[in-house]
């Protein structure tokens, strides 16, 4: 999950400017400086490039409570995120598809840094405060590294073509 | 005969960088407390040198995701003072607008998510917000309207970009910012309840006989300009800063510990400044500190939590006189003829002053740099007051110790990021 600082949030989309919210948000979260953390980002650019009707595109990659105000009342929310799971050998670029409002609580010691409001800690937030979309998707991709660079490693960009699809499948179902 | 105890607790948790805690206990009494730091260096000031002057706003801004501001303010005027700049009005209400956006951001994240839960007991905010949604709630509110700000001066909320040596890159439209002043007011109404709330927390009786040093003003309320003045009668000019404050390294800190010269420990931060300029606050702010029961001299650092509430109305304040008054400069920013020379200036961080010293070369070069954070300033403070809090704490359990000495150095907001340029709880007991 994010844990880097962030670079400047980056609304985007065909719904950003609209009066009413669009019923769907699809936020890529990630520090764009962060390698493969910038995957998440760099797939809001790809997204917000369509245009999609009823759907806004963000790119944070900052304090994670930024999350609430942009996913809050929303019929759906996709947030996607670099993730590098423990206790498998999950090959970089790999995309996994949670339900976020079923993630397991952070642990106790969380908010370790003022600057580490992570996607979970959000969630775990949102829940308290009665500030979550009614579904919540999360695209994680497999990451290889966090080491500053300004590019991902070429198999986690690979798996921008998925992502793609994967957010324009759950925006259909909504 | 007391049987020896040792405590870890892995992760100093709600404040920024890495860093913990040892108290060695002897009986009763504590035989060592140290504020271990140990975020690696980060070597700021040298590789700063070689750079060209006008760089070194945007590099010195990224020591801190919270007060990128400070480091900008503080570098910008040490090299203004180099190259002999002076600013038009508009520019400096404008640097003002932008420091008040980072005091906001920074207190009220402080105040609601990194504080409030050590005196409500729980263990962080997320656990605080299903009991208290409301009072989180407006937490978060005022932290982003203090992010707004930010970025509609600075581009965006955390290392804004456009404030530099002459000025700003661009300023922002006037009427977005009128409209802002809408979001303003609603805030300081949010503070005025939070000074309110906050008078009512349980504070542990703990006054301290600390030295206190802050930036003092003419007629303002410290932010970006002022003499360096204390509550033991030191009353210097910036750039007499380093005959009167020395920096020594101690083997369990990857910070400096910074002194005042031939006295010692000091606080910056909120309750100095408070202290030191509760005449600057304004009548109105004064008579909400009469009304929360905070009127100076405030001497127990817990009482950081309900300064740092009147700071925030005063923020609010301020930002909503500059909005009023705002009269956009001719041009955003003068052009700074190259001289060398060497030049020093402080800024009142949120957290305290924050120091700067550059050398510039002919060809307008960094060849010397040294930042002091306040956080440097205030560690050897941390300890004793770790010195002094443990003992009362001495037969409680072990994770009750640790809280306290954890919510202790709490009071002091540290951002361990910023010095190295806090925290596992390490508690040894032994007999006495």
């Amino acid at each position: 999950m994010n844990r880097e600082r962030p670079s400047p949030a980056h609304p985007g989309g065909s719904g950003a400017t609209t009066a009413t919210p669009a019923r769907a948000v699809v936020i890529g979260y990630g520090c764009r400086l962060r390698s493969d953390d910038a995957i998440g980002p760099l797939a809001a650019d790809a997204l917000a490039r369509l245009r999609l009707p009823d759907a806004e595109i963000h790119a944070v990659d900052r304090d994670g409570t930024v999350l609430l105000d942009l996913w809050e009342g929303r019929d759906l929310a996709i947030v996607i995120d670099a993730v590098c799971t423990t206790g498998t050998a999950t090959p970089p670029g790999t995309l996994h598809r949670w339900d976020g409002l079923a993630l397991p609580p952070p642990a106790s010691a969380v908010f370790p840094s003022s600057h580490a409001v992570g996607l979970r800690e959000a969630v775990a937030l949102g829940a308290a405060l009665g500030r979550l979309p009614r579904r919540l998707v999360i695209l994680a991709i497999e990451a290889r590294t966090f080491e500053p660079a300004a590019a991902p490693s070429p198999e986690v960009e690979s798996a921008l073509g998925r992502i793609h699809a994967l957010v324009l499948r759950e925006i259909a179902a909504t | 005969m007391t049987r020896p105890r040792t405590v870890t607790v892995d992760l100093l948790a709600r404040v920024e960088g890495e860093g913990g805690i040892h108290i060695r206990m002897e009986g009763r009494e504590v035989a060592e407390a140290r504020v271990r730091i140990f975020e690696p260096p980060r070597l700021f000031e040298a590789f700063l040198r070689g750079r060209h002057f006008m760089e070194v706003p945007d590099i010195v801004a990224r020591i801190c995701g919270i007060c990128p501001v400070a480091y900008q303010m503080s570098s910008i005027h040490a090299l203004e003072a180099i190259l002999g700049v002076t600013v038009h009005p508009g520019v400096r209400a404008l640097r003002r607008l932008l420091y008040c956006a980072e005091w906001i951001e920074s207190h009220a994240l402080h105040v609601y998510m990194l504080h409030a839960p050590d005196f409500l007991e729980y263990p962080d905010a997320i656990a605080m917000a299903r009991d208290h949604p409301g009072v989180v709630a407006q937490g978060l509110e005022l932290k982003k309207t203090g992010n707004d700000l930010m970025t509609l001066i600075g581009g965006r909320e955390i290392h804004p970009v456009s404030a530099c040596v002459g000025g700003f890159y661009k300023v922002p439209e006037t009427a977005a910012l009128r409209a802002f002043a809408a979001r303003l007011r609603r805030a300081r109404a949010i503070a005025v309840d939070t000074a309110l709330w906050a008078r009512a927390l349980q504070f542990p009786d703990f006054d301290q006989d600390h030295e206190m040093v802050a930036l003092r003003h003419p007629d303002e309320y410290p932010l970006n300009e002022g003499r360096v003045v204390s509550s033991r009668a030191l009353d210097i000019a910036v750039d007499e800063y380093e005959d009167h404050f020395v920096e020594r390294h101690a083997a369990w800190s990857n910070a400096l510990h910074s002194s005042v010269r031939s006295r010692g420990a000091y606080v910056v931060g909120p309750l100095a400044r408070y202290n030191l300029n509760f005449d600057r606050l304004g009548p109105v702010v004064r008579d909400l500190a009469r009304e929360c029961g905070a009127l100076p001299p405030l001497t127990n650092p817990f009482k950081g939590i309900v300064v740092r509430a009147l700071e925030l109305v005063w923020a609010c304040d301020e930002a909503l006189s500059i909005i009023a008054a705002w009269e956009p400069p001719p041009e955003p920013r003068v052009r700074c003829a190259p001289r060398a020379g060497a030049g020093r200036a402080c800024t009142e961080a949120p957290r305290g002053i924050l120091f700067h010293y550059y050398a510039l070369d002919d060809a307008e070069l960094v060849t010397a740099a040294r930042i002091v954070p306040p956080t440097a300033q205030n560690l050897r403070s941390m300890e004793e007051d770790l010195t002094r809090i443990a003992p009362r704490y001495a037969t409680a359990p072990l994770d009750e110790l640790a809280r306290r000495c954890e919510q202790a150095v709490r009071n002091y907001d540290p951002c361990i990021s910023c010095a190295t340029h806090a925290l596992t709880v390490t508690v040894e007991r032994r007999p006495a």
